[in-house]
């Protein structure tokens, strides 16, 4: 059997040593080590939109929105070698590759005869010469920020491989009149502070508002002289609804939707102490988590709706702990100098926000939410109340200066982008919504 | 007289004290006026609401490119000239002000094509094309695979003697990128190679700061240099670049747009076939 496979491996044998004799030599693949990169913002390039002032508009706010995050460099529109681009014509690459583009965002502004506005806009990878967007945004001409919002949302999401967090709007307290007897009414905006429009009519003492995760509802606080009430209002019909009135409680605070928008978390204080109550937003019913003379404040859900951070001294100084969402388990995760306070988990559950007071310096921080990791991300006079964008990677909060006045900053979760707020306001305890798309 | 002329300003000076005190009874109950009850319900603020569609479905069509001025086509010369001989390049030293290498010269003169028409019938308009770069013949593999199917077909077919190392006459030897340019590919010194990465290194614009780019595996972006020293075809993160995870496509296409930045290369990398490791975990460690 075996003797008729012996021509056939001496033949085989036989071509492999030729070819490999007569083969020319072969060029070694070069093999690079690439374990180091650059971190500059990314260039783009974002001519101004076709359509008139419209999409010059939009154009704007989409670069404005981009340069905020601190992640893209918008190229000045001088140096572009391409001009009066066609949408559905695809650029010249070399022409965007001379200035040293890495993303091209061609867009134009139109009007359908129901008057409604359509924008058209295509990214391209410029060294690859891929169209990586092309898409149709239609909307009423006065949606015209939301759509260059949401075209900003796309960019950023393709470019970087995360969520946006531009088509969002952020709800504050803000405060007018003099220092003696300042006004604090509720006031929403969107993020890049466009739009503003109260929310209340300033003649009670609102805070602590707060998104629901899912829906156009807040959660907020008015203190009157005959106690504390829990308010909820929807901010598509404008309806409001007193979810609770606690007369016999001093002071109830901060209280914070869970993720799936069925319960709602807060504190209230009695008697010199303050402990942590769950409602079911369904039945009014308040259920208490934890219990003792301690003050325990703060109270936010991890996304998944499993545990709750929040703020104790119960140790002997202000730390933060995480327990079940009914209360047990609950153990201590700050371990540094200083008061730890406010905690926010991040909508992704990888980090929480806080608060870190030093002395006379306050600092807002994060940390993983086993307590290890922890990051101070800016110092100043005064810093409280952080609140995370939907994407997880920046942080609203109150600033105040010297001058004591307090504003809206927000800074990214590196520390390196930190930013004024939108609209240049007073105001404290901001509240981030979720993407409106 | 006089009387007649103080009594107005007797009346003017009442004015004003009745005046300050109106202000500050204004001021005082600006100031502490008690809060009414229960407060207002605020205004409501809808969403606005975009629909969105893809305009993939009308796709970009292709800019035109400025064509010389047409000319009547020369006719075909008999025997195409042989380009001169290419003279070796001095091993340079990497630098990306170097100037774009002189291709090997083409026979001339040669039939130039009527300029297309350019069209805006988008509607009517061919799919998108990415820039489609030119894509000539690829150097030749170190082995012919060609020539090992044909020896083992013989021996399957056990059909004549064995087989001959004489190279078959229908898949002649295609000419190598070496071959072609003899000293172009070789002598890769290791300054080359450190200034390769160093410019790698610095075109590679990793986000860091975006969360999950540092659990991106490493991975691998594969190329080919042309005679020319630009890229041959288009360099591929082995489909990372469309993985459905969108920070890793990002981390992968930023890698190939440094691969496209780093060309066109120096003769050292003429004809070689160039494989990088991106390490995004190290790389954002190491910033």
């Amino acid at each position: 059997m075996s003797t008729p496979l012996r021509p056939w491996l001496a033949a085989l044998a036989l071509g492999l040593a030729t070819i490999l004799a007569a083969a020319p030599p072969a060029l070694a693949d070069i093999v690079v080590n690439v374990d180091q990169a650059a971190t500059q913002p990314l260039p783009i390039a974002i001519p101004s939109f076709g359509g008139g002032t419209m999409g010059e508009q939009i154009s704007g706010i989409v670069t404005a929105d981009l340069e905020r995050s601190g992640l893209f460099r918008p190229l000045d529109p001088a140096s572009f070698r391409q001009t009066n681009l066609d949408v559905n014509v695809t650029p010249a690459f070399d022409a965007w590759k001379s200035i040293a583009a890495q993303a091209l965002l061609v867009g134009n502004v139109s009007s359908g005869a129901d008057g409604r506005l359509s924008v058209d806009f295509r990214l391209w990878d410029v060294y690859a010469g891929d169209q990586l967007v092309g898409t149709r945004l239609t909307a009423t001409p006065d949606s015209m920020r939301t759509i260059a919002h949401q075209i900003a949302d796309a960019v950023y999401e393709k470019l970087t491989g995360e969520k946006g967090y531009f088509d969002t709007r952020v709800v504050f307290v803000a405060e007018t009149g003099p220092k003696i007897h300042k006004v604090t009414r509720l006031e929403i905006m969107d993020q890049d502070g466009a739009n503003p429009s109260y929310l209340t009519d300033g003649s009670s003492l609102v805070f602590a508002p707060r998104f629901s995760a899912k829906r156009q509802e807040i959660t907020y606080m008015v203190l009157r002289p005959t106690g504390a009430s829990i308010y909820l209002k929807n901010l598509e019909t404008g309806r409001e609804e007193v979810l609770g009135r606690f007369p016999n409680m001093t002071m109830t605070m901060a209280p914070r939707f869970s993720p799936d928008d069925s319960k709602v978390a807060f504190a209230a204080e009695s008697d010199g102490a303050a402990n942590i109550y769950i409602m079911d937003l369904a039945s009014h019913a308040v259920r208490r988590i934890t219990d003792g003379l301690s003050i325990d404040t703060s109270p936010s859900f991890s996304p998944d709706g499993g545990q709750i951070v929040f703020n104790s001294d119960r140790g002997g100084s202000p730390e933060l702990y995480v327990m079940s969402v009914n209360g047990g388990g609950a153990h201590r995760i700050s371990f540094g100098s200083g008061r730890y306070t406010a905690p926010d988990w991040s909508p992704d559950g990888k980090l929480i926000a806080f608060v870190k007071q030093e002395g006379q310096s306050f600092s807002i921080g994060v940390m993983a939410p086993d307590g290890s990791g922890e990051r101070i991300l800016t110092t100043s006079y005064f810093a409280d109340e952080p609140t995370w964008a939907p994407n997880s990677r920046v942080i609203m909060f109150e600033h105040k200066a010297g001058d004591g006045e307090s504003r809206l900053w927000t800074v990214d979760v590196t520390g390196h982008v930190q930013r004024e707020g939108p609209g240049g306001v007073a105001g404290s305890d901001p509240a981030w919504s979720p993407l409106l798309h | 007289m006089s009387g007649a002329v103080m009594a107005p300003r007797d009346n003017r000076g009442l004015a004003l004290v009745g005046a300050v005190a109106l202000h500050a009874a204004v001021f005082a109950l600006l100031l502490y006026a008690p809060s009414k009850l229960p407060p207002a319900v605020g205004s409501s603020v809808p969403i606005n609401i975009v629909s969105s569609e893809p305009t993939d479905t009308r796709p970009a069509v292709q800019a035109p490119q400025p064509q010389a001025a047409a000319s009547p086509a020369p006719p075909q010369p008999q025997a195409p000239p042989q380009p001169p001989a290419p003279v070796p390049a001095p091993t340079p030293s990497f630098s990306r002000a170097q100037p774009k290498p002189v291709p090997a010269p083409t026979p001339k003169p040669r039939p130039t094509p009527p300029p297309p028409v350019a069209t805006h019938a988008v509607a009517h308009s061919p799919p998108p094309q990415p820039a489609v770069r030119p894509t000539p013949a690829r150097p030749a593999p170190a082995m012919d695979f060609n020539r090992l199917q044909q020896i083992i077909d013989n021996a399957r077919h056990n059909a004549g003697p064995p087989a001959s190392s004489a190279p078959h006459a229908a898949t002649p030897r295609r000419e190598t990128a070496p071959q072609a340019r003899p000293d172009a590919g070789r002598g890769v010194s290791q300054s080359d190679l450190t200034g390769l990465t160093q410019l790698l290194d610095r075109l590679w614009n990793l986000q860091c700061a975006v969360s999950g780019v540092t659990g991106v595996a490493p991975f691998k972006v594969h190329f080919v240099v042309d005679l020319s020293g630009n890229l041959l075809g288009a360099p591929t993160a082995g489909g990372l670049e469309h993985s459905s995870d969108p920070v890793t496509a990002s981390v992968a296409r930023r890698a190939i747009d440094a691969v496209h930045a780093v060309t066109p290369l120096p003769a050292p990398y003429y004809g070689q076939t160039i494989t990088v490791n991106f390490i995004p975990k190290q790389a954002c460690e190491n910033r």
